[in-house]
């Protein structure tokens, strides 16, 4: 009975959200939207000022740790990069004259989980945008959520001379390992975060890790030379796999903890998202490793 | 054709001629064949693939008292197949001839292994097993440049092995040169001008990447514009041509990446060709109240060298489709229509003839046929190779089909690469 009653809950609460979100989901400013609505329309909507004042609520939106990144039934992905509307992700960012977007994302976080990084990251780049991705639905609705009420909240902010703005976060539902070239543009992105990805404990499953020989060579294409990738991961075993990769790919150059401490992102990675944290409260150790991309290597 | 002839009701699977076109290799089930094209159409050469035996060995072990011991051990190499595997029985995937004619490569389900045969032309045609290549994982497909050998497998890996070296190498030793996260559906080798090396792999994600070689951790550029699986690519010089379930054909520049031209196939198709078990989606994609589905993809591009010409070969359709190409352009010069479905096409003796494989499942009994220069069907031609062929398998009772399901090797694969992605948002 007493899971009937939360899941009834649950229920009921990712209804109203989901009708939220897929109003307000692409809009720059949701306070806006909300005032021209006619009380009919906001019938539907739940209580909209909470739903922009509070953030969402973690608990009705956990989802199982593990996504098979085999599978074809994931996300839609552009054709190509050029095919890919970014001004939904991004509006304040989108030039309606000219139709085209005035910035480009440069930082991408793959696999974002529920968004920590890119709310710390946000006020740190305000110039810069940002883009999460996530493969499973209901964190990346989560994050949804979460950019949606943030940006509500600070919408009195300039995009260009306030730095808490969050219109330059946004998340995207999609299979990164498969299809991250389909995104971004030769050479388009400065940073990568992955962040605690799924271990993948089994001999078999090794081919699905994030970090891989092959698959480095993908995210080197789309890495600008100079740009850096950053790993941490609570697992040892896995973080000797993904260094000893990283290492022996001749396209990145291991930076040294000395950097580690000096470079922001990296210590807000360290300290500020909520894996990092849950780490911290059960007392494990965290494991980071950074790489910087080298320039091609004159070609034979 | 009389019936009493037929022994062979297993089709072809694949066929492909050398250059002069007096050579036709063909694999039937698990069996390579080599025939003559010239004379008699004598059969030269056959190897039949198989799983590994299970060998008894007696091992003989003296203790330190000096007693011995035997001991029964069996062997077995590495390979157990599964039950799924011994159930979908196994066959010979794909052939190819290297650039220079002097190999045979037989991508084989056995052992997921890489066949590679040494061929000596001198005083006749000899075929001679060099390795069997066995693979961590099922190769899908292969392309060979000189000593190099490019093979792509069913999990996304590209490997690369020498092809004079008789030593084989243990697949679990294997590292890959490059991958993708999805299955490998070719892969072909490129070279241009400055004689810099490329590696064009293409996936069932649509993705046409092109890596240099030998550094293949370098990405060159990726061309996009398909939207569905890609089956079949053709190098023309500068060009690229790629098909698969799309309805088009996309022209490309691979040096460039820029994206030249979509030749749209569809509307070549009419209701006669269509066959329903192979063009009709399967009723779980069908959609109620509405008109049904159909689906169809390219299985081969052919460059016909003598004329100039791009040959379309449309999975399950027995016509040929061809087209004139001039500067990054598909124009519809003909269509042929034949007695039964084309599996695929190769050159044939003559200039300027062609021959194909069909499914052999149609009223002619025809295992091959032949096309005149102009593609004009040579009746005559194709009754003497058949009677030859059916003549020579005459022993082989492995080769009757009764049940097509069950004796018989998938011949339209291709479209089960589909995805339905609109089925399974």
């Amino acid at each position: 009975m007493k899971f009937q009653k939360t899941n009834d809950e649950r229920k009921e609460y990712r209804d109203i959200r989901d009708s939220t979100r897929s109003q307000l989901k692409f809009v720059q400013n949701a306070n806006e939207v909300i005032k021209s609505t006619t009380p009919e329309a906001t019938t539907k909507i739940f209580n909209p000022e909470k739903v922009l004042v509070e953030l969402p609520k973690k608990r009705f939106y956990r989802q199982r740790a593990h996504a098979n990144i085999f599978s074809d039934k994931s996300a839609p992905y552009p054709v190509g990069p050029k095919e890919m509307d970014w001004s939904k992700l991004y509006p304040a960012y989108y030039n309606a004259e000219n139709k085209e977007m005035t910035n480009k994302v440069t930082i991408a976080d793959i696999g974002c989980g529920y968004g920590g990084l890119l709310a710390e990251l946000a006020p740190v780049f305000p110039k810069n945008l940002i883009l999460g991705m996530e493969i499973r639905m209901q964190v990346t609705n989560y994050v949804e959520d979460r950019i949606i009420a943030l940006r509500a909240q600070n919408s009195d902010s300039d995009i260009n001379k306030d730095s808490k703005h969050y219109q330059n976060i946004s998340v995207l539902r999609g299979n990164a390992m498969k299809f991250m070239n389909n995104f971004f543009e030769k050479g388009q992105l400065e940073k990568i975060f992955f962040m605690f990805p799924d271990p993948c404990f089994k001999k078999k499953k090794f081919k699905a890790r994030i970090i891989s020989n092959t698959l480095l060579s993908e995210y080197a294409h789309c890495l600008k030379e100079g740009g850096i990738i950053y790993t941490i991961t609570d697992v040892e075993d896995l973080h000797i796999w993904m260094r000893t990769h990283l290492e022996q790919h001749p396209l990145f150059e291991r930076l040294d903890e000395e950097w580690e401490k000096t470079d922001e992102s990296c210590q807000i990675m360290i300290n500020a998202t909520e894996e990092g944290q849950k780490v911290e409260r059960n007392k494990g150790s965290k494991w980071i490793a950074c790489f910087r991309r080298l320039p091609n290597p004159e070609i034979i | 054709m009389s019936t009493e002839f037929k022994h062979l009701t297993h089709p072809f699977q694949k066929i492909v001629t050398n250059k002069s076109g007096d050579l036709l290799l063909s694999l039937v089930k698990d069996t390579f064949q080599v025939y003559s094209l010239k004379g008699e159409f004598k059969k030269i050469f056959e190897y039949k693939d198989s799983l590994p035996i299970v060998v008894e060995e007696e091992i003989t072990k003296t203790d330190s008292d000096g007693k011995t011991q035997k001991k029964k051990k069996s062997k077995v190499t590495n390979y157990q197949p599964n039950k799924h595997q011994l159930e979908n029985y196994e066959f010979l995937r794909s052939i190819s001839l290297s650039r220079d004619e002097k190999q045979v490569y037989i991508i084989s389900d056995f052992e997921k292994s890489v066949l590679i045969f040494n061929v000596t032309y001198e005083p006749e045609y000899k075929f001679e097993l060099l390795k069997k290549q066995l693979f961590p994982k099922r190769p899908n497909c292969l392309t060979s440049f000189n000593e190099d050998l490019y093979i792509g497998d069913k999990f996304g890996d590209v490997y690369h092995i020498k092809n004079n070296d008789s030593v084989v190498v243990k697949p679990d030793q294997m590292k890959p040169i490059l991958g993708h996260v999805g299955l490998l559906t070719n892969v072909e080798h490129l070279e241009d001008d400055d004689g810099k090396k490329y590696l064009l792999s293409v996936d069932r994600d649509e993705h046409l990447k092109i890596s240099h070689l030998p550094q293949s951790y370098i990405l060159n550029k990726f061309i996009f514009g398909h939207k569905e699986f890609i089956s079949a690519v053709l190098i023309h010089g500068d060009y690229l041509l790629s098909a698969g379930g799309d309805d088009f054909v996309m022209v490309s520049n691979w040096k460039t990446g820029e994206v030249l031209d979509k030749f749209n196939f569809i509307d070549l198709i009419k209701d006669e060709d269509i066959i329903e078990k192979i063009h009709h989606a399967l009723p779980r994609f069908q959609k109620e109240g509405q008109d049904t589905i159909k689906e169809f993809c390219v299985s081969q591009l052919y460059y016909s060298s003598s004329d100039n010409k791009i040959i379309i070969i449309i999975e399950g359709i027995s016509k040929l489709f061809v087209c004139s190409f001039d500067k990054g352009k598909l124009v519809l010069e003909k269509t042929c229509a034949v007695n039964d479905v084309i599996l695929s096409v190769a050159k044939g003796p003559e200039e300027g003839s062609l021959i194909y494989n069909t499914n052999n499942q149609g009223k002619s009994g025809n295992l091959v046929g032949y096309l005149k220069s102009g593609y004009e069907f040579d009746e005559n031609y194709t009754k003497a190779i058949n009677s030859s062929f059916q003549l020579q398998n005459n022993d082989f009772k492995n080769f009757v089909v009764i049940n097509e399901e069950f004796d018989m090797c998938p011949i339209y694969y291709n479209h089960n690469l589909r995805k339905h992605a609109d089925v399974f948002p």
